[in-house]
């Protein structure tokens, strides 16, 4: 039988995974641009559909956090609501859409609107306004928010965002989700775009000046929190500024509108009330 | 250590992944050097599909001889087949553990031959079962089984 032999078969038919580690490279990086891409378009069309919910159907979604914190009826909310009803009854609100405000008692130096025309004012904010105008440019602002619903669309496109995250890893997408929701449910967290922030600036200014008949304040507003920021001895800027940078272009861009519109740009400033002044010293603890 | 729990899913992804990639290949090589060591070793003993023995053999003595195999996937393996299932193509993550199982049935199966003092094993046929089936939650791995007739030498008969 010595005519008969096996032969040696070469190796590389059978097995050809010489370089495994570079075909998974190649293939995951693949899968991570396809799913990029798809939460890109969850997130766009998370945030360009929310925009089309119902206002009636938000405030049900905010309801059972709204619930949370009731009207406190302190003299300080009072008249942010108050302040903040007047200059909504100079802007086109949706349908149905009433601004709730809410005095936070903290140093925080911050305002900012959430889902459901909610819009809470921190007391740290509240001191450092020199008078009325500028503080209602920053309530007209927020409400210019809830006006052109950018909380939920900001919602929208957060939860789609944490919701495509969640195909890669469940642990990460409900902590990206629960960031949005945020543990307390007051839904701090939102975040504007440069875009959404300069729609809020027209709105918010076309409605200062259509309640004091000049826009005294608006820029103001914008250059005291900047001034806070680089006071001596503060520990940390303000919080307002993170969520509302205060750039030359933006006040450029504010000035301008004034101008373009033939707006007055001072006039008479209106003092915040002495009494709310008093109401709002911190309460001795 | 926060980011780290929030991840844990992720974190334990890639322990299982770089466990089966290591260790995964560490077996994988030190089994082909066992397989290429043994082939040599049982290149004497012939293996041959055919029904009937080469002309001229004569009459000797027949015998059943088989050999398994049974190989299991690793972590990376698993991750790179279900890569290669979204693109198509060869799953070469897998080709090594056929490869494999069949060549070590095939070696199994020589060295019984061989203690029963055989010199060719004709009609030799594969059978092959995935353990674990279809259930993606199962245990993957492969399991060969070669079977043939072993023929002892002339002076058997």
């Amino acid at each position: 039988m010595a005519e008969y032999s096996n032969p040696q078969l070469p190796e590389e038919v059978n097995n050809s995974d010489a370089r495994p580690l570079r075909s998974f490279f190649a293939m995951a990086a693949a899968v991570a641009a396809l799913g990029a891409g798809a939460a890109l378009v969850f997130a766009f069309l998370g945030g360009a559909l929310a925009r089309h919910l119902p206002y009636a159907a938000e405030a049900r979604l905010i309801e059972p956090y709204a619930a949370k914190y009731p009207p406190t009826g302190e003299p300080v909310e009072r008249y942010l609501q108050s302040l903040s009803d007047r200059l909504t009854a100079r802007m086109p609100l949706p349908e149905g859409m009433a601004i709730r405000v809410h005095y936070v008692d903290e140093e925080v130096v911050n305002a900012f609107a959430t889902l459901g025309g909610h819009v809470s004012v921190y007391r740290g904010l509240l001191e450092r306004m020199p008078d009325e105008n500028s503080l209602a440019m920053v309530m007209a602002h927020e409400a210019g928010h809830a006006l052109h619903r950018h909380p939920i669309a900001s919602f929208g496109r957060g939860i789609a965002f944490a919701a495509a995250l969640s195909l890669v890893s469940a642990g990460a997408g409900d902590s990206a989700a629960e960031a949005i929701l945020g543990s307390s449910g007051m839904l701090t967290l939102l975040s504007f775009s440069r875009t959404q922030e300069e729609e809020a600036d027209d709105a918010g200014l076309a409605a200062l000046v259509a309640e004091y008949g000049h826009a005294g304040g608006a820029t103001e507003t914008f250059r005291t929190m900047a001034g806070a920021a680089r006071e001596k001895g503060r520990r940390e800027p303000p919080k307002f500024l993170s969520t509302h940078p205060v750039t030359p272009e933006r006040m450029a861009r504010l000035e301008r509108a004034i101008a373009a519109r033939g707006w007055r740009a001072d006039g008479a400033r209106t003092p915040i009330p002495q009494a709310v002044r008093a109401a709002m010293k911190p309460k001795a603890r | 250590m926060d980011a780290l729990l929030d991840f844990l899913d992720v974190v334990i992804f890639a322990a299982l992944f770089l466990l089966g990639f290591f260790a995964g290949r560490w077996n994988e090589r030190r089994h082909y050097a066992s397989i290429r060591r043994r082939e040599r070793e049982f290149a004497g003993v012939l293996l041959f599909s055919n029904r009937f023995p080469p002309h001229g053999t004569g009459r000797v003595a027949t015998r059943l001889v088989a050999g398994s195999a049974v190989i299991s996937d690793d972590y990376f393996k698993n991750v790179l087949a279900g890569l290669y299932s979204f693109f198509g193509g060869r799953v070469r993550s897998y080709e090594s553990l056929i490869d494999r199982a069949r060549r070590e049935a095939v070696l199994r199966m020589k060295a019984e031959a061989r203690k029963l003092g055989a010199g060719m094993i004709i009609n030799a046929k594969f059978q092959t079962f995935a353990i674990g089936g279809r259930n993606q939650n199962n245990i993957k791995g492969v399991e060969i089984l070669v079977y043939g007739t072993a023929l002892g030498s002339a002076a058997q008969a």
